[in-house]
């Protein structure tokens, strides 16, 4: 059954636009055809900025919350999910309705203070978001026996080739495809042999842990919550929408987009949290995802530990190419430089640039022998920590710009008040680890 | 809800046309080839009008700050204070 026609072939003369198989104007004679059609074409960004957020520090965060807490924290995934759809459905609006990046309206609707202090806390928490990413590269290469030397730069290369070729669709599929293969994470998770109906009762009833409730536990909820929600991410899809020319029209298929890469990512970390279970499961103390694959090669296989590894590079990947991107485009925003996936090399050199420059400059810092990578993940959760609040503020803000937005745009009631709790415990849990990051000393010292 | 539903001849920019052995359906045009619609411009407006419950946030937002700034520098000054010891 088809429902499709190729316009060339049906109806000559029509002026059909470029593109390839799946991008080409086409002819279809039913409206369920124009939904499906027309939603496979948006989709991309929603998934994209969701999955990209399991990155490398994410991988770290849901296996060790796997390792300590065993399923016991299944549960706080699924109340992650509505927060981070919500929060990204308004980024999707405000990008469809003006067609500019989160930065340049801050700078243009808060003037140049906040628009610089947004700027520059971004630039600054992504530059350390990087080194963390390439940390996880370095780290997964170095246990399957490959020097930094080698993968890092390797990977920068690789990173750099997918972005500069000056077609935002192929940027598009490539990432696509990385965050697809993140469902592997569903298979080793599988394989970790854990019950369906365990699994499903401590996703849906929250329960205790073992030990009561404990500043560990509350401190590996936040970094879960701060893992699962990054300033990056609201600045990276308003950005993507825009270069990706989203139409008005395009604003329910782009939120499904939203939707589905939220239920995506939620799963993947899932899968994370269940193989991170096997060591809470055989109490073996964990240290990093690296030890993880080692520790569990011998008793699951050798596709077992190269899995764990190959995945953690590959979240790396994504959060690498999504923060530089979302750094690029707002920096290049702000300058009023040319900055569009779309654009070849020369036709928007400062915006490439920018993505170029942060990613060797984050890669270089990992190979600098003794670097101090710990300063570097105490500066991502203080910066992250002061970043987010104050962005979601902004953009509850924004969107309640009838001004700007008009009443098709603006957050309906019901809007404001969801977002305006969201926001108010993005508040409280970022400032109780900021807190705890900058006064370890107002806090019960950690069990071992 | 709206999707993409432009006709051949209104995809064509031209009257309908009787022709029963015409295609009939709907056009279906990606994004990026599709021809530029007017945004909502922000470049004329300057500065939001902040209504009180906005205000209160911003507020909020720079009482958050000045708390974590001031955390910092505390954190700063201990770490010396250890320096020197």
């Amino acid at each position: 059954m088809t429902h499709t026609n190729d316009v060339s072939k049906t109806a000559p003369g029509i002026q059909f636009g470029p593109g390839d198989f799946l991008s080409r104007t086409r002819l279809v004679k039913s409206r369920w055809m124009v939904r499906v059609l027309t939603f496979l074409m948006v989709f991309g960004p929603g998934l994209i900025v969701m999955e990209a957020d399991n990155d490398a520090g994410a991988v770290s965060t849901y296996t060790q919350a796997g390792a300590q807490y065993g399923l016991k924290l299944l549960w706080l995934l699924l109340i992650l999910l509505p927060v981070t759809y919500f929060c990204q459905e308004m980024v999707v609006r405000l990008g469809i309705a003006t067609g500019e990046g989160h930065a340049a309206m801050i700078y243009k609707r808060f003037g140049k203070w906040w628009g610089r202090f947004s700027l520059f806390d971004l630039q600054l928490v992504n530059f350390f978001t990087l080194v963390t990413e390439f940390a996880g590269i370095s780290l997964a290469f170095a246990a399957m026996g490959v020097s930094p030397w080698v993968s890092v730069p390797l990977a920068t290369v690789g990173l750099i080739t997918m972005v500069v070729t000056g077609s935002y669709l192929r940027w598009e599929r490539i990432t696509i495809f990385l965050c697809l293969l993140d469902l592997t994470w569903l298979f080793l998770g599988w394989k970790c042999g854990f019950h369906f109906g365990e699994v499903a009762h401590n996703t849906l009833i929250p329960s205790m842990p073992d030990g009561g409730i404990t500043f560990d536990y509350i401190f590996l909820v936040i970094a879960t919550v701060g893992t699962t929600i990054a300033p990056w991410q609201l600045f990276f899809q308003q950005s993507c929408v825009a270069d990706k020319k989203l139409r008005f029209k395009d604003l329910n298929a782009s939120r499904w987009d939203t939707f589905i890469g939220a239920v995506f990512t939620i799963v993947v970390a899932g899968g994370m949290m269940l193989v991170g279970a096997i060591l809470f499961k055989n109490k073996v103390a964990y240290t990093d995802p690296a030890q993880l694959a080692t520790v569990l090669g011998p008793h699951y296989g050798t596709f077992f530990k190269s899995a764990i590894l190959m995945l953690m590079v590959n979240a790396s990947v994504l959060g690498t190419t999504a923060v530089s991107l979302s750094s690029a485009w707002a920096w290049a925003e702000v300058k009023g430089w040319d900055h569009s996936l779309q654009l070849k090399f020369k036709e928007a050199p400062g915006f490439y640039l920018t993505y170029i420059g942060a990613t060797m400059a984050a890669a270089s810092v990992v190979l600098i022998p003794r670097a101090p990578l710990q300063v570097i993940i105490i500066g991502v959760q203080v910066l992250a920590g002061v970043m987010l609040p104050s962005a979601l503020v902004f953009l509850q803000i924004l969107l309640n710009d009838k001004e700007l937005l008009g009443e098709q745009f603006v957050n309906r009631p019901w809007n404001n008040r969801i977002n305006w709790v969201i926001i108010a415990l993005m508040f409280a849990l970022s400032a109780v680890l900021a807190a705890q990051v900058l006064l370890p000393g107002l806090f019960p010292t950690p069990s071992a | 809800m709206t999707y993409q539903t432009e006709t051949i001849d209104t995809f064509l920019d031209r009257e309908p046309i009787h022709n029963p052995r015409a295609p009939k359906g709907f056009v279906v045009i990606h994004p990026l080839h599709d021809a530029p619609e007017a945004k909502c411009n922000a470049d004329h407006l300057g500065p939001i009008k902040l209504t009180p419950a906005c205000r209160v946030a911003l507020v909020a937002v720079r009482c958050y700050l000045v708390a974590i700034m001031l955390m910092g520098g505390y954190r700063v000054v201990t770490l010396l204070g250890a320096l020197r010891h």
